[in-house]
């Protein structure tokens, strides 16, 4: 062997050895990654995940990378980041402990002064089933691709809530979690694009101009602390697997409202949730080795993630529509389409649309409402499907 | 499959609805009755 030849075998033999279609499966994996990283950072999507993910994606698709457990020559190597996993995600720690950071950062006052708008919350989540029954179409009649489990797990996209996703998606141990994830926090992001044309196709603008009037009625301490014990009771007794995903998004809400534990909330708000976010994003990245990601079935779930926003969106609205048939406040139809969780993204979107109509409209306080409303109701809806669906 | 997939979506949007429904009476209660410590609020 020359020098040369030793030389290359040294420092890149780990290329040297890899095929002409692994090399070309590196690179797509490495662009996907760079793809995420550019839009976390020049479009400011979602980039406290999408960054992470992005650059993650580069790290666990170098050849032979030591970022992730490998077997070399019958030895295996633990990676760090595969260790993280295990810790914190196979194990569903990390997403939990971000629930009681997200608990303690929303303040349920705009629904608690409007409880019924819980229901706007409860009608959004109708994508997530209606994608879930799609995916098990698709896996019914094209065998080998989607389980139930992974449709249960492709749905849950449309709770447009990241821990909720990967809560479920690890529960069910699917092959496609870095898939779901991606296409999750990529809509979340993408929520004041995607909704705004969805309300227009199934509101009229006379219904878009509905005025709401602002009723602010001061929320007493006790309903505020009892509210979150309330709601873990509710969610247990009728989905007792919900009570993870529901307890901590309430306790982090407890901690908030109790008064006597500021800084613990602050604490929960600030750098509980930025230190997990941080080995979120970067850990969940192992699931997107090029082997398990590249597929036709990720462009479907891409495909899926979409129609599971869209129907989420719809439904909220369409809920608000049938409502106003019914009673005499009428609503205005577009706060239904904050109930898709995206908190707080979506109340904005449409509030911006509200002024957009009608200078003087607004609906701020209601979306935010429905908005937080489908913050609760989609992690209950994932407790619901864990609960239905076995593993 | 999609039988199966269909009683989710069922059961599934029933529960959500029922959960929620059960919350907003709870709240409606409590916001009515001034929770258990409407005394200790007034103080």
């Amino acid at each position: 062997m020359t020098i040369i030849e030793k030389f290359i075998n040294i420092f890149f033999g780990s290329l040297v050895n890899m095929s002409s279609t692994d090399i070309i499966k590196m690179l797509v994996m490495w662009l996907i990654g760079g793809v995420l990283v550019y839009l976390a950072i020049k479009k400011d999507m979602e980039p406290s995940l999408l960054l992470p993910m992005g650059f993650g994606a580069i790290l666990v698709n170098i050849p032979f990378s030591g970022a992730v457990t490998q077997v070399i020559d019958g030895i295996t190597e633990e990676g760090p980041l595969s260790v993280l996993f295990d810790a914190g995600i196979a194990n569903e720690l990390f997403p939990l402990i971000l629930f009681i950071g997200i608990g303690a950062m929303i303040d349920f006052g705009p629904l608690l002064s409007n409880p019924k708008l819980l229901l706007f919350g409860a009608a959004a989540q109708f994508g997530i089933f209606m994608t879930l029954l799609l995916a098990a179409v698709i896996g019914n009649y094209f065998p080998g691709t989607f389980s139930l489990q992974d449709a249960a797990a492709i749905g849950i996209i449309g709770a447009a809530d990241g821990p909720t996703a990967i809560f479920v998606a690890n529960y069910y141990n699917t092959k496609y979690m870095g898939a779901i994830l991606v296409a999750a926090y990529s809509y979340m992001a993408l929520v004041p694009i995607i909704q705004p044309p969805c309300i227009r196709l199934v509101t009229t603008k006379k219904e878009r101009l509905i005025r709401m009037p602002s009723k602010t009625k001061p929320i007493k301490k006790s309903v505020r602390i009892l509210f979150p014990i309330v709601v873990t009771v509710i969610a247990g007794i009728v989905a007792p697997r919900s009570v993870g995903l529901v307890g901590f998004l309430m306790f982090g809400n407890l901690i908030r409202e109790c008064g006597v534990l500021n800084s613990l909330s602050e604490t929960a708000q600030k750098v509980l949730a930025n230190l997990v976010t941080i080995f979120l994003g970067i850990t969940v990245a192992v699931k997107m080795q090029a082997d398990a990601f590249l597929s036709l079935e990720t462009l479907i779930i891409m495909g899926l993630g979409l129609f599971a926003f869209v129907f989420d969106t719809i439904g909220g609205v369409l809920f608000a529509k049938v409502l106003n048939l019914f009673t005499k406040e009428k609503v205005n139809p577009m706060i239904g389409a904050c109930g898709i969780s995206a908190f707080p993204m979506s109340s904005r979107v449409v509030h911006k649309m509200g002024l957009e109509e009608d200078k003087q409209n607004f609906l701020l306080m209601h979306a935010t409402g429905v908005n937080v409303g489908g913050q609760i109701a989609s992690v209950i809806a994932g407790g619901l499907i864990l609960n239905l669906i076995a593993k | 499959m999609i039988e199966e997939a269909l009683e989710v979506m069922l059961f599934g949007m029933l529960g959500i609805f029922m959960i929620m429904g059960l919350i907003i009476i709870t709240i409606m209660l409590l916001n009515r009755s001034g929770g258990i410590t409407k005394k200790a609020d007034a103080d």
